[in-house]
């Protein structure tokens, strides 16, 4: 069997669909595979939606109908959308949850009158935002560990001491920190030290697990802990000593515990209940009584491991001395090569980390690492090669590699009902500090864990599948966003209009005309005014304007409002 | 069960060749056509609760000079509170000034309650422990023993699987359950009616647009439409089959929640989560009025006592006052009989206390089972005075400590089994903890 990354370098003959009465196949070089791939408008939606989250435009699908080679120009030229930027910040969040359900500080101190939402927001994007930059401004991808900088909001910017914000410009700012804190990318952000903090008796073990599950893909917490009943817990001495000298122990804690050992001089952790003790009583001293802005790193502690008589900082049994080495040490590993290349794999196909074949992941880390860590080539390749790109294969070691029918993501679902409706449900609960939540970004009121995401706290994991709640959530953001776009389209000109530009008028003709575009751009079906899908479409007109008592824009809402929940929004 | 029952894999086989009927049409096909088995509750305590403090009673004991375990009448002001008293045989402990919800629940309902204890986990990480003690396995795409059981008999209920928390494990069978969304959203899903305004300052209220039923059959004649193309252009594997036949699956129970699920999103307040009391009440409300066959609960407080491990006081005496009530409701709408409450927590904790006060992670648990049909006031399995796991007849579940420790895996195959599902189906090769009702 042909490993599936090395179906990109393989030419297949290759059958596509015939669509609309269209014959938009090709073939190339013959060989003994006939797989089924998708029509040049299906591929274009498919990389479109993994992507950027967002359907082609019109003349997109326009053009990759008369020019189908030109897909990979397409992929490489929506990797330098602001929406690519968005999904690596999804996949991100995906990754390492700090988008947390309740992760919020309080509104009390410099912080009052900041809205749940913009606290959420201000804890959590932090390590994403950097993330987005590294990728969007082509810096090698190494730099997430690496970097000497991040990336604040205005929130986020009052939240924490010692930094360069200007609040005079606002908005996210890449900023420095001033506390002299050694630099290594995300894993030195506030938010991740808070999103994955470390109370006393865990020691840092907890961020030392989050370094190796998310950058290498090798977690310590799944291995299995065997009780050893000689050693005396109550005893901290002898913890320590059995640590150090207990095979049993010695296993795990022999590599875990020098990365743990590189966080000492960062906060532990961090309450809303110590800081609003602390706000309330204006006794503030930084350490345990915390106020606004908040420190959150201090060299004096960084040595405390020898306080604490554990292991000093290292990596695997090589020397570390901080964090700074510690994100180099990362870097170069061949491991957090493959462990990021199988993770965008995973999240742009909808599949796994974990049931990504070995062949696969190892081509993957070689393009990364030959590309110089260039993440928007690693996306285009994964998106473009065949596999992504075949139906259904003959061989069935082939078939079974193929990441399959992909389900929108609510977080996609939110781009691509905006793109197409210029319309984002957004809901403002009256009397309260939530702020204007985006109903598909949130899952404190809103719906992104019912709509198949993750919350960061109890759901960790997306769904990739329809679910009832997931069609509920589809079916009203559908009802909503079809309400607002045609009231808007039906108040000004075709060429002011967002979605409905290609209305004119009842009669038969002219509706074939719109419902053709609407196909096109919501359903990413190319077809005929006199297809057979047409034919369907324009009986859900005639029933919608017989239901509406002929209200023309009832009707039309009904329309809009199928298109937008139909099977063909929800996969991809 | 002794008839022969189709394998999951076999089932979902023929749900890929035979997707083409259920997706044209309006035919559906059920995906498991057997009976249900006993109804779920599945009760989480998670964050690590300390066992030694009711059912796995110690009181502080040393042993060769050397502190062995720290009960609950450490460091408290008036240690000779604590009672390891006998039920009916089973010793529970019980303090009646700080957890009297204890001592009322196995008063009440001892012989209706199976404790195991002794359940070795196997790891000290809070998610690593979750998944193992949910789901009998370590994969978190694996559905966890709630849903499990929900799917038998899954298409007589709107909704086999009601996830109150959130945070349950559905595997590759997330069509067959639903959740209310940590604030009740599910409100606004399930009644659109509900005025909500859309950002300050825009003038858009909600909704916007409810169809009227033509319009909204208009609109599902077009989806079926839309599906049955999709479902001929003959997406090739197991996975797009799955998807595509969860699809009819999904849209099945959306229609019977929206038509059956008036009700009990009446009782749902929208932006305020539900309390643990709450949550034993609607799952008693669902479970009788047949919307769904298994429920998941949570209670929300952090049972992970490191600071201050008196903290188990309160959360010991909330889980028992809400499973008294729930016990009550249980037996008022004459369920009880046919319903296993299983209560449960992803880990104990560490013998003797840390030097905050508190005490740390141990891998191992105990579980309490309910059920009106139980034959109980016993435990099975059990710690030494270290409180590590003993070894375990599986036949019996008797402690036999010439075997090893119970095992999560075998757990969850006792649990399953008791409930009436079929445990290899789901754990293949896993031994079954036996004794708990054969």
């Amino acid at each position: 069997m042909l490993p599936y990354w090395l179906l990109i370098a393989c030419a297949t003959s290759q059958k596509t669909e015939s669509v609309g009465g269209e014959d938009t196949s090709e073939t190339v070089e013959a060989s003994d595979t006939i797989d089924t791939m998708l029509n040049p408008v299906e591929q274009l939606v498919r990389v479109s939606m993994a992507l950027r989250g967002i359907r082609p435009s019109g003349s997109d699908l326009d053009h990759i109908q008369t020019d189908p080679s030109a897909l990979r120009a397409f992929a490489e030229d929506y990797v330098q959308t602001p929406e690519f930027g968005r999904t690596v910040r999804d996949m991100y969040a995906e990754t390492l949850l700090t988008r947390r359900l309740g992760g919020a500080l309080p509104a009390v101190g410099d912080l009052e009158g900041f809205t749940r939402l913009q606290r959420e927001q201000g804890l959590s994007e932090e390590p994403l935002a950097l993330i987005e930059r590294v990728v969007m401004e082509d810096m090698p991808f190494t730099e997430i560990v690496t970097a000497d900088w991040t990336v604040l909001d205005e929130t986020a910017a009052t939240i924490w001491a010692d930094h360069t914000y200007d609040f005079d410009l606002g908005g996210e700012q890449e900023v420095e920190w001033l506390d002299q804190r050694p630099a290594a990318g995300v894993l030195t952000t506030n938010s991740m030290l808070i999103r994955w903090d470390s109370n006393q008796s865990n020691v840092n073990r907890g961020r030392a697990n989050m370094v190796s599950d998310f950058f290498l893909c090798e977690s310590f917490a799944g291995r299995d802990i065997p009780i050893d009943p000689t050693v005396d817990l109550s005893d901290p001495e002898i913890v320590a000593d059995a640590i150090q000298d207990n095979p049993q122990c010695v296993a795990c804690h022999q590599a875990m515990d020098p990365i743990g050992a590189h966080f000492w001089g960062h906060r532990p952790e961090l309450t809303p209940f110590q800081i609003t003790q602390a706000e309330t009583a204006g006794d503030c001293d930084n350490l345990i009584k915390p106020c606004y802005p908040i420190k959150m790193y201090s060299a004096s502690y960084e040595d405390y491991w020898d306080t604490l008589e554990l292991r000093g900082p290292g990596y695997y049994g090589a020397e570390s001395q901080d964090m700074e080495t510690l994100g180099a040490h990362i870097a170069s590993d061949p491991q957090f090569a493959q462990c990021q290349a199988k993770r965008f794999a995973g999240y742009l196909t909808q599949r796994d980390v974990d049931v990504i074949p070995f062949e696969e992941g190892v081509a993957l880390q070689s393009l990364f690492e030959e590309s110089d860590f260039d993440a928007k080539a690693l996306a285009v390749a994964i998106v473009t090669s065949p596999a992504f790109l075949t139906r259904s294969a003959v061989d069935q070691e082939r078939q079974d590699a193929l990441p399959g029918i992909q389900v929108i993501r609510p977080e996609q679902l939110d781009r691509t009902i905006e793109a197409l409706t210029d319309f984002q449900f957004i809901v403002s609960v009256e009397g309260s500090l939530f702020g204007d939540t985006p109903m598909l970004m949130n899952d404190t009121i809103g719906m992104r864990a019912m709509g198949g995401g993750v919350d960061g706290l109890r759901v960790t994991r997306p769904t990739h599948s329809p679910t009832p709640n997931r069609l509920m959530v589809l079916r009203t953001v559908a009802e909503e966003a079809a309400a607002q776009v045609v009231t808007k389209d039906l108040a000004v000109s075709s060429a002011d209009r967002v979605l409905l530009t290609k209305w004119s008028g009842t009669d038969e003709t002219a509706v074939r005309a719109q419902l053709v575009d609407l196909h096109l751009r919501i359903l990413g079906e190319s077809v005929t005014a006199e297809s057979s899908q047409i034919d369907a479409s324009y009986d859900l007109w005639l029933a919608a304007l017989a239901a509406s008592d002929d209200d023309q824009a009832a009707a039309l809402t009904t329309v809009v409002t199928a298109f937008l929940q139909s099977p063909d929004v929800l996969y991809y | 069960m002794s008839h022969k029952k189709p394998t999951r894999r076999g089932v979902l086989q023929s749900l890929g060749g035979l997707g083409g009927l259920g997706l044209l049409g309006g035919v559906s096909i059920p995906a498991f056509a057997l009976p249900p088995g006993r109804r779920m509750i599945v009760v989480r305590a998670m964050g690590g609760w300390d066992v030694t403090h009711c059912m796995d009673p110690r009181l502080s004991t040393s042993v060769g000079g050397r502190l062995a375990v720290e009960g609950p009448d450490v460091n408290e002001a008036n240690p000779g509170d604590e009672q390891i008293v006998s039920y009916e045989g089973l010793d529970i402990m019980t303090n009646v000034a700080k957890r009297p919800s204890v001592d009322l629940f196995f008063s009440e309902h001892a012989k209706a309650t199976v404790v195991i204890n002794g359940i070795s986990v196997g790891s000290i990480a809070h998610d690593e422990c979750r998944v193992r003690i949910l789901t009998g396995t370590r994969a978190t795409t694996n559905p966890d023993l709630g849903l499990v059981v929900s799917l038998d008999g899954a298409a007589t209920f709107a909704v086999p699987y009601l996830d109150l928390t959130g945070g349950a494990f559905l595997g590759g069978y997330a069509a067959y359950a639903s959740q209310l969304g940590n604030n009740n959203q599910i409100k606004a899903l399930l009644d659109r009616t509900i005025p909500l305004n859309g950002a300050a300052g825009s003038g858009v209220t909600y909704p916007g647009f409810l169809p009227n039923p033509g319009q909204s059959d208009a609109i599902e004649a077009f989806m079926k439409d839309r599906a049955s193309r999709i479902e001929a252009q003959g997406w090739g594997g197991d996975v797009s089959a799955k998807r595509i036949a969860d699809l009819q699956t999904a849209d099945d129970r959306r229609q019977q929640l929206m038509a059956e699920g008036q009700t009990f999103s009446e009782s749902l307040e929208f932006g305020r989560a539900p309390t643990l009391s709450r949550q034993c009440a609607l799952a008693v409300e669902m479970l009788e009025q047949g919307l769904c066959h298994s429920v998941a609960i949570e209670d929300s407080s952090s049972w992970d006592s490191h600071n201050d491990i008196s903290d188990q006081h309160d959360h010991f005496e909330r889980l028992f006052d809400a499973l008294n009530t729930m016990v009550a409701d249980l037996e008022a709408a004459d369920l009880f009989e046919d319903t296993l409450i299983v209560v449960l927590s992803e880990m104990t904790r560490t013998p003797v206390r840390n030097q905050d006060g508190g005490k740390d992670h141990w891998p191992s648990t105990s579980a309490l089972l309910i059920g009106g049909f139980l034959d109980g006031a016993r435990a099975l399995g059990g710690t030494d005075t270290a409180l590590s796991p003993y070894g375990v007849d599986l036949g019996t579940g008797l402690v036999d400590t010439s075997a090893p420790p119970l095992q999560y895996n075998q757990f969850i195959a006792g649990v399953l089994n008791t409930a009436g599902a079929q445990p290899e189906e789901w754990l293949p090769g896993v031994e079954v903890l036996r004794g708990i009702v054969d």
